[in-house]
């Protein structure tokens, strides 16, 4: 009996180390066999299918590599580089009143943000009552309705442009404005089409157009995009890249397995309304 | 006889170690294991990041996209001022005999949402007909995609004249 007890000690003692062997080490590294074995498995199908797209992918030459750097110094050349805001509110000033002038523009007036106040919308221009005055008072509830499309959270579409760009100086801003004027429709239409002819590169945001004779009236809310030396509320905030609209290209186009065709992708250049009286 | 005994429990004291040594061997055959593994899977890993350094596929799609993007941004204020003034020329080309009392035009990144209150004189019939042929000759207009009177339906201005809103998109095309 004494023996039998001794046996089955011996055989409880054998399994429980064999148990703590299998528990403690064995089971934990084939497990982990397993997983590498996976992981294997997943880095060879990933290394064969990179070779593979790799064969049919085009890799850029030299003279893509430089169209590329081209393009990245043309955008950084796009936007001017001012000090602080007042320098760009002057070069959007400068700008617009030469384009007013040139383009027989009778009555314009250019707006701020905080300059839409009634109070001031009431005063008379130089030489008599400003016939804008009035209908600037009408408006003005539209004209914040525009203002506020510009300074909505994701209202900035151009987030991915400029994603990962160093500004060898300076930060990325981007400033909306107004301007209003009173013209015959062509000479209103013609200044319309060049107000982004300018180095401001003024982008319109909303236009409010009444035609009317012999003068039409229109009011523009524009963004002006420009680098910025001192800090500044206009600043380009991040995180709301994903606005409702954005330039997105599709990862998946057979036009990026491609070196870059320059063609595809044309410079707009400046182009003239037709003359007036012209049907088309 | 005695030396049979002596060797007996001698052979019973040694099997614990035995055992002992087997089930050490297995497992420095499984670390072994896992380790060759573990060297393979490395060497997977920089064979695979070497592959994007050398041949860098997504880095090459993204700089093209940007290329493109870039493209776009640096034409589009041109394009979309431009669209913006010859839709408004377009539109008043065509408006007569109604009247074209405001236009309102909100140049997105990719088109054009316009909003044109247009104002009828006549008879319910002749407004609704005036309209219909307003509408189809704005649809006609080479980049407008759409153009439908806006709910809801005209405000009165007395005298028999309405005005109607018609909403729209058109293609920017730069």
């Amino acid at each position: 009996m004494g023996k039998l007890a001794c046996v089955l000690l011996r055989v409880l003692a054998v399994l429980a180390v064999l148990a703590a062997f299998v528990a403690l080490d064995w089971y934990p590294t084939v497990k982990e066999l397993g997983l590498l074995r996976r992981q294997r498995g997943d880095l060879e199908r990933k290394i064969v299918e990179y070779a593979s797209m790799a064969a049919k992918f085009n890799f850029p030459d030299q003279a893509e590599r430089s169209i590329l750097a081209n393009a990245k110094a043309e955008l950084d050349r796009a936007l001017p580089l001012v000090e602080n805001d007042a320098a760009w509110t002057a070069i959007g000033l400068v700008d617009l009143q030469a384009r007013a002038r040139e383009d027989l523009i009778s009555h314009a007036r250019f707006l701020f943000y905080w300059q839409i106040d009634s109070t001031k919308l009431g005063t008379d221009g130089p030489g008599g009552k400003d016939p804008l005055t009035g209908w600037i008072s009408r408006q003005f509830v539209n004209i914040q309705d525009g203002f506020s499309i510009a300074f909505a959270p994701g209202g900035f579409p151009w987030h991915e442009v400029f994603s990962g760009s160093e500004f060898g100086r300076g930060q990325l801003a981007s400033r909306p404005m107004c301007i209003i004027a009173m013209a015959p429709l062509p000479a209103l239409l013609g200044f319309i089409n060049r107000l982004s002819w300018g180095e401001a590169r003024l982008e319109i945001v909303r236009l409010r157009l009444e035609p009317g004779m012999p003068l039409a009236k229109a009011w523009l809310v524009c963004r002006g995009n420009y680098r910025i030396a001192a800090p500044s509320p206009w600043l380009v905030k991040t995180g709301y890249g994903k606005g409702g609209e954005n330039l997105l290209v599709d990862p998946d186009s057979p036009l990026l397995w491609q070196k870059v065709d320059p063609l595809l992708a044309p410079r707009v250049e400046k182009k003239e309304l037709p003359a007036a009286g012209s049907p088309w | 006889m005695t030396e049979q005994a002596d060797r007996h429990p001698r052979r019973r004291r040694r099997w614990p170690f035995l055992f002992l040594l087997a089930l050490a061997v297995v497992s420095l055959l499984l670390h072994a294991a896992k380790l060759r593994r573990q060297g393979e899977v490395q060497g997977l890993c920089d064979q695979e990041a070497m592959m994007a350094v050398t041949r860098p596929v997504e880095k090459t799609k993204a700089q093209r996209a940007r290329f493109y993007q870039i493209r776009y941004f640096l034409g589009y204020s041109m394009a979309a001022s431009h669209a913006t003034a010859d839709l408004v020329r377009r539109v008043n080309a065509i408006v007569a005999p109604l009247r074209l009392l405001a236009v309102q035009i909100d140049p997105g990144v990719r088109d054009l949402g316009f909003e044109l209150a247009v104002e009828v004189a006549g008879g319910s019939r002749e407004v609704r007909r005036r309209l219909a042929v307003f509408l189809e000759r704005l649809r006609n207009i080479h980049n407008v995609t759409l153009a439908d009177l806006s709910r809801p339906g005209p405000t009165a201005r007395g005298g028999g004249v309405r005005v109607f809103t018609v909403k729209g998109r058109a293609e920017l095309q730069p």
